[in-house]
């Protein structure tokens, strides 16, 4: 019974610490922020339209 | 690695000559890729991230990694696409040649058949005169089909070549083209075209930008008759060196279902011909009446808006972060490559107050743009 | 771009939901040689695609992508987002047309994880019918009252239909989404799996909808892919169902929920072996380490890096599966008159013979 508790306890312990590493970790990388890649158009362009006839 | 760096709010903004591509990054990202492609030692990097950041050894690596692969591509200049090259294009008797009359310059400007004509031409019908020579001119454009391919040339210098699925890109390139005849500039002397609409009022204009059909054109056409003038429509040149935002004397496209409401606050729109932006959509040109539609005209620009027309939104007016502003604008404009215009770019973007509308009245938008006018935002 | 390596892309862009720190890793590998087709077809074969454009889009990545194919996505994704609006509407009127009638379904799969809120986007998840539970006395009820409001089976009703897991699907003329009444969740074998009466008992009610608890979604997501889908036999994977168990892991522990789990600990734990195996953020998931969970890890590395090996090898045990079963189901037709003659009439329909083996080789393509 004794081992069985010490095993548990063992196991609460174990998955406490690989809790803390994870938001560790989390904290640690995400503090480093986003970055955001953007292109400007190759070419100065005009809205889209195609051609018609008018009426 | 030639590249410029500017603080705008609470990031940095990179940009990357060889790339010409913009890395908006924050300040912690930043001091790590920073010191990368400045070429620090990975050891030292791993240290600096373990005593700056808490980052384990397996995290840094991974950071560098992202750095190193974000530094490949930067590094790498935009392949040149492959275009067709063609030598002097040279007009013939039954092409269609008209001239353009702007800020006291002229222009000819030939298409080689009908199509191409209707493509280009109805935009700037207000602006021309049908003409049967081919007197001298200062500048002579011409757009013509040769072999499936439209291409566009000025003063018998090629200038490219685009398929019919590309015409938009056409359409933009002859403006620009127009845009520096009329002006005696080139390409190195504007610091960026917004694809966005501009009014004005007295010494200041306000530049509306927004998704294709997010109301700028209507927004600029009714605010002409609360006040207001229309500078540009759809097409909007920023000069380099003094950052006004200049005119260009485009007719200003009026979009279904905005047709009808438009037409009673605008008579002439009942004369003019129904043009088809696809199939299903319907559009007319609004043609300019007033001063900018002679002459060109310049104004400091005062504020962008991104505008947003919905039948059953709200109606407010907010300011914006610049860096949004940034994200939404890069990638939607044309931004001169030349590395003292992007410093400049930034330097201007970073001072200038930005702001979302969202309308869905019109008497609304005329108030909240007076607000704005007023400085009360 | 190797399977293996298109493989582990999607799982760790789905695995940023609960490691949000590996945007760096994947930001790296977009900026590096991404084969994009490859990717897109994998990511849809597993109906993950706009899984991955949410993930994408959450962790600010979407930007690094091809124009066209952030477009692309966009427009899937939003398409899917209307169908799960609607699916949502329509699971509350099925539960208000049969709570009128005092029957309380227990909405299962995709219908019940959207319903619970699992997801950050409800666009993520692709659903293609609505699964609810009910018990076997309220089964027949169940189908008279919903056909009674327009639903009607699919296809015709077989005379043995209680052998089967739920009644043949119905559709409904004016509703997007076709339903499937179980009344168990897996095919039986045995008792020996989870029934009506665990399910019920510790049902949750979330916005007047009944769900099953977290530990009985994830038995079901568990045993549905082992065993009614085969995944234990073949040693496949889906992304979907494993997506959503590594969503349900955020709840409850799977390695807890098998251990309190009576039956088939083997089964269940060589599918927290693949998951784990497969996405990476799900590493520091507890499972028991012995020979059998390394030896499943051995079996999955193999269906990852040679695929074409191992898609042979699942073919020959897909013909010995099919035989085998085609065998005891032949045993239970010989000694009847009337199931002999039926299985003579069959044999000769040359159709009938073009169908049974068309059947036999997309069962060997599919796994």
């Amino acid at each position: 019974m004794m081992r069985k508790n010490k095993k548990k306890e063992l196991q609460r312990e174990l998955s406490r610490r690989a809790c803390m590493k994870k938001f560790a970790k989390y904290t640690a990388v995400t503090a480093l922020g986003t970055f955001v890649l953007l292109s400007p158009k190759k070419a100065q362009a005009s809205s889209p339209a195609n051609p018609g006839g008018g009426f | 690695m030639e590249f410029i760096v500017k603080s705008i709010e609470s990031k940095k903004v990179i940009w990357f000559q060889g790339a010409n591509q913009y890395l908006i990054v924050d300040i912690p990202f930043y001091e790590v890729f920073i010191r990368f492609i400045n070429g620090v030692e990975i050891d030292k990097l791993m240290l600096f991230c373990k005593d700056k950041y808490g980052l384990s050894p397996d995290d840094a690596k991974e950071i560098l990694y992202c750095s190193k692969q974000l530094k490949l591509r930067l590094q790498n200049s935009n392949p040149k696409i492959q275009q067709k090259e063609y030598s002097k294009i040279s007009s013939e008797s039954d092409w269609l040649i008209y001239r353009y009359s702007f800020n006291f310059k002229e222009v000819n400007v030939q298409f080689s058949n009908n199509k191409l004509r209707e493509i280009i031409h109805p935009k700037y019908i207000h602006i021309s005169d049908k003409i049967d020579d081919n007197r001298t001119c200062e500048n002579t454009i011409i757009v013509a089909e040769i072999e499936g391919w439209v291409t566009l040339s000025l003063n018998d210098k090629f200038i490219g070549a685009w398929t019919f699925d590309e015409i938009h890109l056409l359409q933009g390139k002859f403006s620009m083209v127009l845009l520096n005849c009329f002006n005696d500039v080139s390409d190195e002397n504007w610091l960026a075209v917004l694809h966005a609409s501009a009014i004005y009022k007295r010494d200041e204009s306000i530049v509306f930008l927004g998704e294709s059909g997010s109301g700028k054109s209507i927004a600029s056409a009714l605010l002409s008759v609360h006040g207001y003038k229309i500078l540009v429509d759809d097409f909007v040149p920023i000069d380099a060196i003094t950052k006004k935002v200049f005119s260009f004397p485009a007719a200003t496209s009026i979009k279904e279902p905005m047709l009808k409401e438009m037409e009673a606050i605008f008579p002439q729109l009942g004369y003019t011909l129904v043009r088809f932006k696809d199939p299903k959509t319907k559009f007319k040109y609004l043609y300019p009446m007033g001063w900018s539609s002679f002459n060109s005209i310049q104004k400091v620009c005062k504020a962008l808006v991104f505008i947003k027309y919905s039948r059953s939104g709200e109606n407010k007016i907010s300011k914006i972060s610049k860096i949004n502003a940034l994200e939404y604008l890069i990638p939607d404009s044309w931004i001169s490559p030349k590395q003292e215009n992007v410093s400049v770019f930034l330097d201007w973007i970073s001072t200038l107050p930005c702001y979302v509308l969202s309308y869905s009245d019109n008497e609304q938008l005329i108030l909240l743009i007076g607000k704005l006018n007023r400085n009360e935002v | 771009m190797k399977y293996s390596e298109a493989l582990f892309f999607i799982t760790d862009v789905l695995s940023l939901r609960i490691n949000p720190e590996y945007r760096f890793r994947i930001a790296a590998k977009i900026l590096g040689r991404i084969n994009w087709e490859v990717i897109v077809q994998l990511s849809s074969k597993h109906y993950v695609l706009p899984a991955l454009f949410v993930r994408l889009k959450d962790a600010h990545l979407l930007h690094l992508l091809p124009h066209e194919l952030q477009d692309y996505m966009s427009c899937i994704n939003s398409l899917n987002r209307t169908r799960n609006k609607q699916l949502l509407r329509e699971v509350e009127a099925i539960n208000e047309i049969l709570s009128l009638n005092n029957i309380k379904p227990i909405f299962l799969k995709g219908a019940a994880l959207l319903s619970d809120g699992i997801y950050s986007d409800i666009s993520e998840r692709m659903v293609g019918d609505i699964d609810f539970l009910v018990a076997e006395d309220e089964l027949l009820n169940s189908v008279t009252i919903l056909t009674e409001n327009g639903y009607k089976p699919l296809t015709d009703v077989p005379q043995d239909f209680n052998r089967m897991k739920h009644y043949p699907r119905m559709v409904h003329e004016e509703r997007e989404f076709a339903i499937e009444i179980h009344k168990d969740v897996i095919q039986s074998i045995s008792d020996r799996q989870l029934n009506y009466t665990q399910i019920h008992q510790t049902k949750r009610m979330v916005n007047g909808l009944c769900l099953p608890s977290y530990s009985n979604l994830i038995l079901h997501n568990m045993m549905n892919m082992q065993m009614n889908d085969k995944g234990f036999l073949f040693a496949s994977c889906n992304l979907r169902q494993q997506y959503d168990f590594m969503l349900l892991s955020q709840k409850e522990n799977p390695d807890e929920v098998i251990n309190r789990f009576q039956y088939h600990k083997r089964i269940l734990r060589a599918y927290l072996v693949k998951t784990i195996y497969l996405f990476h953020g799900l590493k520091e998931l507890s499972c028991s380490k012995n020979l059998w969970t390394s030896w499943v890890k051995i079996i999955h590395r193999f269906t990852v890096y040679c695929p074409g090996v191992f898609k042979i090898i699942n073919g020959v045990v897909f013909l010995i599966y099919r035989v085998y079963s085609d065998c005891i189901l032949l045993m239970q037709y010989i000694p009847e008159k009337h199931k002999r003659k039926q299985l003579v009439k069959r044999l000769v329909d040359a159709k009938w013979r073009l169908e049974y083996f068309r059947s036999i080789f997309n069962g060997i393509a599919s796994v």
